[in-house]
């Protein structure tokens, strides 16, 4: 429960992360398309530049010249306007279109007048800024080589100024330098124009995905869902209750129908179980009523001290220990098929203990005058449980501790309220049980070298049934408690039960 | 006082007849559920023993269909199963007592006795023997004049004894039907009750009222 509170469902995840996947794949693809088309269209204007540069007059200085330039402008087939300016080779302009924009910052107008060198000296890096560079975001506006153009090589450059972008050509002749600038404007808006139809198209897209995430896993999850939903009805006592099986996810199916078998095999037994139980329960008591009231009646009839008397109280004494061997072998068929009864209810778990105490007390008296026994009960102490299984586990903890205690006997019972739970502590000073048998004392029919050495055992009577730890035990654990043996050593051995307290301190 | 016994188990169904005749009730048996409902609608009954599983109509059925029906008649059920989910499932049926078996007679006895009491108000709520009375409701003793303190333990070993003077108790009985645990029989905490019990309520010079069975048990004298 606390963990679904910190970690998303299955389903949110797996529908998380199949958007954040093929969103991911999505935008690298879109992200894609655009700089093609980009690079495409730049190119194509480049292209364009590299034709109209050929239409250009070889020499412009010549006669005529100057018109010419200005009227090559015209050709350039473009939807800008184009700007041509021309420098020799000692940086001076030769020509510059009357209305070249000149806030345009040239990358290297500045640096070429005062140098002038020679095309021969140019370094080999120009050849790396040859062609076509994409004008991204850092080289915009930067002037980005200072050195003179040579002959026939372009070089190309996009160019920034006051959120307006530019094209700027190069080349070189011989003898000049030529530069053709052109306004990026109309290819600025055709690329806004694209982002926009691919964000109207992306982000549709995103939402689709995120919602076809979230059905496809909502019908991943939804077999799972199936199966808790019929594990839950299944805890709540439905036990005939079955998964659908998924025809439409066969990895699931497969365990759906594993978990259908075992279901069967689980109905199937707990029904034996249960049928046991009843069967077993009415079988033996049916004819131990009888017996035992047939004694009864026959113990009456007969001289009250005669032998046939005593026959009789033995056979009942006999009865008795069968009746209790048998109540304790059904409860423990019950708990094992998980039909413990349990009235969860809330009571003074104290006072329960002064009760038992009062009886304990005198047979621990009884059996050895010296004893000494010790309780510390608080005055109340509420505990949620079962009355009647408390009763009997506290009962077999306190009769185990008068049974094997040691001579002079001292017993201590001890009741204490912690935090979330009542603590009772039997201790006596019995004979150690071997650490070797620590791990087995809660199994049925567990008799330790104790138990033989106890008092009846030696009289050569009864000591138990060996039920009454693995009994209690287990009514404890049914009752959300424990019950562990917290020491075992020379003179003194200690059971401790806790069982959940009704009003536990928050 | 008529007593109708439901028990689809002829043999218990004899004994415990037997029983409540000897203890002085007018029994009638029957074995099936569906009878048993024709019956207590045909004829007048004081109580009803009912046990839990029954052919025809199964004994809680019987109980809540009673009840439904208006009937205050007291109910002691009986049953197998001496699960607590049964008995909480019978009292909420309506019984007003429930008896696991194995039981024995005695038993039987003082929880019907018991049951008409409480249904009755007063009658029959005063046990005689001898000089000894004990009021039930009020769980009061008295010998001749004199009262007797009596812790609620002795109270109702005491009241066992007395229901049936002249029967014998042995301890194993005394401690299944008093302490209602499962006490090793060889203990003797029932001679100490027992010891306690008498030196309240005899008089010094005279026999005890609770004999001493050698080798067996005890009872009321006569």
């Amino acid at each position: 429960m606390k963990l679904s509170k910190t970690i998303p469902s299955f389903r949110f995840q797996i529908a998380l992360w199949t958007l954040v996947l093929s969103g991911a794949v999505l935008l690298g693809l879109t992200l894609f398309v655009y700089l093609s088309v980009h690079r495409q269209k730049l190119e194509l204007l480049d292209t364009q530049l590299k034709a109209f540069a050929n239409r250009l007059p070889q020499n412009p200085a010549g006669r005529g010249g100057m018109q010419r330039l200005e009227q090559a402008r015209e050709w350039f087939f473009g939807a800008e306007t184009v700007y041509l300016s021309v420098r020799d080779r000692d940086a001076q302009v030769v020509f510059r279109s009357m209305d070249w924009p000149v806030n345009v910052a040239l990358p290297d107008e500045v640096a070429l007048a005062p140098q002038a060198p020679h095309s021969s000296q140019a370094p080999s890096s120009s050849t790396e800024e040859m062609g076509f560079r994409r004008g991204s975001g850092p080289q915009y506006g930067q002037a980005t080589g200072r050195q003179m153009m040579q002959a026939g090589v372009w070089r190309f450059q996009t160019l920034a100024d006051d959120g307006l972008h530019w094209r700027l050509a190069m080349f070189s002749t011989a003898n000049h330098e030529y530069r053709i600038l052109v306004s990026l404007t109309s290819l600025d808006s055709e690329m806004a124009a694209l982002r926009w139809q691919l964000t109207t198209v992306l982000l549709p897209a995103l939402a689709l995905l995120s919602v076809g995430g979230w059905i496809i896993a909502g019908r991943a999850i939804h077999p799972l869902n199936n199966i808790s939903k019929a594990a839950e009805k299944i805890m709540a006592g439905q036990l005939e209750e079955r998964i659908e099986p998924a025809e439409k996810a066969p990895e699931i199916g497969r365990i759906i129908a594993l978990l259908n078998r075992m279901l069967d095999r689980l109905e199937t037994n707990y029904r034996q179980a249960l049928r046991f139980s009843a069967d077993a329960s009415h079988e033996l008591k049916t004819p131990i009523t009888l017996m035992q009231n047939s004694l009864v009646n026959h113990l009456n009839s007969v001289e009250a001290e005669g032998a046939e008397a005593q026959f009789c109280t033995q056979m009942l004494e006999h009865l008795s220990r069968i009746k209790r061997t048998t109540d304790g072998l059904l409860l423990l068929a019950r708990t094992d098929s998980g039909q413990l009864p349990q009235s969860s209810q809330s009571f003074d778990m104290a006072e329960l203990c002064q009760e038992l105490c009062g009886d304990l007390r005198s047979l621990a008296e009884i059996a050895d005058p010296e004893s000494i026994w010790q309780e510390s009960l608080p005055k109340t102490l509420l505990i949620r449980a079962d009355p009647a299984l408390t009763r009997t586990i506290c009962f077999n903890l306190m009769v185990n501790a008068v049974r094997y205690s040691g001579h002079p006997q001292r017993i201590e019972v001890a009741l204490r309220a912690e935090k979330n739970c009542a603590c009772l502590r039997i201790t006596n000073n019995g004979p150690a049980i071997p650490p070797e048998d620590t791990a087995r004392i809660f199994n049925r029919f567990y008799r330790g070298a104790n138990a033989s050495h106890s008092k009846t055992a030696q009289a050569g009577e009864d000591a138990g049934s060996g039920l009454g730890l693995a009994i209690a035990h287990q009514l404890a654990v049914g009752m959300g408690g424990q019950l562990v043996l917290r020491h075992s050593h020379t003179d003194s051995t200690c059971f401790e039960l806790t069982l959940p307290r009704a009003d536990p301190e928050t | 006082m008529r007593v109708l016994v439901v028990e689809d188990e002829r043999k218990i169904a004899d004994f415990v007849t037997k029983g409540l005749r000897e203890s002085g009730f007018v029994v009638e048996a029957c074995h099936r559920g569906d009878d048993a409902l024709t019956r207590i609608s045909n004829e007048p009954f004081d109580a009803l023993v009912l046990d839990v599983m029954l052919p025809g109509r199964d004994g809680l059925d019987v109980l809540r269909e009673i009840r439904r029906g208006g009937r205050d008649i007291p109910v002691v059920l009986l049953t197998a199963r001496g699960g607590l989910e049964d008995r909480i499932g019978g009292l909420n049926a309506g019984a007003d007592d429930y008896l696991p078996k194995p039981f024995y007679m005695e038993e039987l006895v003082a929880r019907l006795h018991a049951v008409i009491r409480r249904r009755d108000g007063r009658a029959a709520s005063l046990l005689r023997v001898g000089t000894l009375v004990l009021d039930l409701p009020a769980r009061e003793a008295r010998v001749g004049e004199e009262a007797i303190e009596l812790t609620a333990r002795e109270f109702n070993l005491l009241e066992l004894l007395a229901r049936s003077p002249g029967r014998v108790f042995t301890r194993t009985m005394l401690y299944e039907q008093i302490w209602e645990y499962d006490f090793d029989p060889s203990t003797n905490l029932v001679d100490v009750y027992v010891r306690r019990l008498r030196a309240k309520i005899d008089s010094p010079g005279q026999p005890s009222m609770i004999e001493t069975v050698r080798g067996v048990g005890y009872r009321m004298r006569k």
